[in-house]
């Protein structure tokens, strides 16, 4: 199955509101790339800080209106448009097919979203099931699967350690993934995108919220069993370390990280790829080995994501 | 045979026997007075009963009438309880049919493992798996089957909507067909209205005006560069659909 493109309208200019639906939440969280990119999402600049909301709590329209690409045109995710939904090639993961494509999850708790995202409801025979869209301008996992990434190793069922959580969006899409029977540690260090995490795991009974700093792994380690894959997403210089200390205490041998690493927040003055290269010899090093790198161009400026193999098995 | 080896002597032993058979039939016929005895006072007792549960019967009725309960019947209820007890085993049997003799081979108690193996690979291919939650295999109805065919030729559907290459090739055969919830934080032109809202892909692009609009002028616009360019072939299109 090829990747679904979170096609066109998402790209052009935020597709009737679609995408400027949903700026103004993160409050300049990850805010619009200068004007390169014509109107579409709201929140200044300024790239994603440790601590996600920054400011306006108001979720909902941030700065849709403005000049949109393509005057409201429609996109595929009105309320009420019939949609087919579809498997993805990563496991936990579908594509709802319409006017539009989107990367769906099936919804833990049906019934509820997490921060306005479109919902889908499925009615057969009797019971009732709910996908939620994901948004690939919102979550690096999400902009990873549609860029092609090979293996995110979050299957259902399995274990994920979380860094950097903020208020849990993509949190709440893992804890979709991973379903009833896996579990999903998220840790974040601010209080203020903490609560938002709280609140997300008080009806998502798979994640358990640690509101703790990443670089600090033994203050939490009683609260955290063997992980199957660390998702890291921290945006700090020593982004490897953090990752490296982490794993040494929870990851399992020849378990998987998945890395997001912006460019600006390691290194602003070099360019990416010579921050992703260096960021890589970094991971070798503490014998993160590396097995896939991709850019999430055009969902995220000067971002890759890395994924690949903790101390994996030898080959003999 | 017996042998008995005679060493005291017969007289003796003659005489102790006779005494015996005596005093035996002493006992015999007192037993037999008891036993006279017991059944006189027997038929007294069972007499007394009869008198009782008639009583208890005509009691029961009248408490029943009361009741509005239909009276049990006393008798032949064990007799019930058998009969369904036997059509329950003749049910359940595989052997005990009427047409078991007109089978070729005796059926197996179990199902074999090839059968079984069978069995659970049709149940397999009923869902997607467990990793994906149990995605069904939905029926492909002929309506199903329209829509999932106007998603494989969407880039036909909209001019200003452009895609990268159809990655439907063949029909999904793991699907569900869902409805966007309404979302009250929407904005009032990111919903249908009641009369855009339909079942399928298809009504709602037949509801949709201006898809039909469009369509409409882009099939004059063919049909009349047909009849000006390529008038001979025009014309036979519509000699063959006159034919019809």
């Amino acid at each position: 199955m090829g990747k679904p493109g979170f096609s066109p309208g998402g790209r052009g200019g935020g597709g009737g509101g679609s995408r400027g639906g949903f700026g103004g939440s993160r409050g300049g969280g990850r805010g619009g790339f200068g004007g390169s990119r014509g109107g579409g999402r709201g929140g200044g600049g300024g790239g994603r800080p440790s601590f996600g909301r920054g400011g306006g709590g108001s979720r909902g329209r941030g700065g849709g209106g403005g000049s949109r690409g393509r005057g409201g045109g429609g996109g595929g995710f009105k309320g009420g448009k019939t949609v087919v939904i579809e498997p993805h090639r990563h496991e936990g993961v579908f594509i709802a097919r319409g006017k539009e494509d989107a990367l769906v999850t099936l919804n833990f708790v049906p019934g509820s979203e997490v921060y306005g995202e479109k919902r889908i409801s499925v009615e057969t025979d009797g019971n009732k099931v709910e996908y939620r869209v994901w948004n690939p301008f919102r979550s690096k996992l999400a902009a990873a699967i549609l860029g092609g990434v090979d293996q995110i190793y979050m299957p259902p069922g399995s274990k994920v350690l979380y860094l950097g959580a903020a208020s849990g969006t993509t949190v709440s899409h893992v804890s979709d993934i991973v379903g009833p029977e896996g579990l999903v540690y998220a840790v974040e260090f601010s209080h203020r995108s903490g609560r938002d995490l709280i609140n997300v795991a008080k009806k998502r009974t798979n994640i358990i919220p640690i509101i703790e700093d990443a670089r600090h792994p033994h203050k939490y380690r009683m609260l955290i069993g063997m992980v199957d894959t660390i998702f890291a997403d921290v945006a700090q210089p020593d982004q490897a370390r953090i990752v490296a200390l982490n794993a040494q205490y929870f990851l399992k041998n020849g378990g998987h990280f998945v890395i997001s690493i912006k460019a600006s927040c390691i290194d602003s003055t070099s360019t990416p790829e010579a921050v992703f290269s260096a960021e890589v010899k970094k991971l070798q090093a503490d014998k993160l080995r590396p097995q896939e790198q991709i850019t999430l161009e055009p969902y995220e400026r000067d971002h890759a994501v890395v994924v690949g193999v903790f101390r994996p098995p030898s080959k003999k | 045979m017996n042998f008995v080896i005679d060493t005291i002597g017969e007289s003796v032993n003659n005489d102790e026997q006779r005494n015996e058979s005596a005093h035996n039939s002493f006992i015999n016929e007192l037993f037999k007075d008891y036993e006279n005895s017991l059944a006189v006072q027997n038929v007294r007792k069972s007499e007394g009963n009869t008198i009782v549960q008639e009583i208890l019967y005509d009691l029961k009725r009248d408490y029943n009438k009361h009741s509005r309960r239909t009276p049990v019947p006393p008798s032949n209820f064990q007799e019930l309880e058998k009969e369904t007890e036997i059509t329950k085993i003749l049910n359940k049997s595989r052997v005990l049919t009427s047409e078991f003799e007109k089978l070729h081979a005796i059926p197996p108690i179990q199902e074999s493992d090839k059968k079984l193996k069978y069995l659970r690979k049709i149940d397999r291919a009923k869902t997607k798996g467990e990793k994906w939650f149990g995605l069904p295999a939905t029926e492909m109805t002929e309506e199903i089957k329209h829509d999932l065919e106007i998603l494989q030729m969407r880039s036909v559907l909209d001019p200003k909507r452009f895609y990268k290459k159809n990655d439907l090739k063949v029909l999904p055969k793991y699907f569900q067909v869902g409805k966007v919830i309404d979302s009250p934080l929407d904005y009032y032109n990111n919903r249908l209205v009641k009369k855009q809202r339909k079942n399928t892909l298809v009504d709602e692009l037949l509801a949709d005006a201006e898809f039909n609009k469009y369509n409409k002028r882009k099939y004059k616009e063919i049909i009349d560069e047909k009849q000006k360019n390529h008038y001979k072939a025009w014309r036979q299109a519509k000699k063959l659909k006159k034919r019809k």
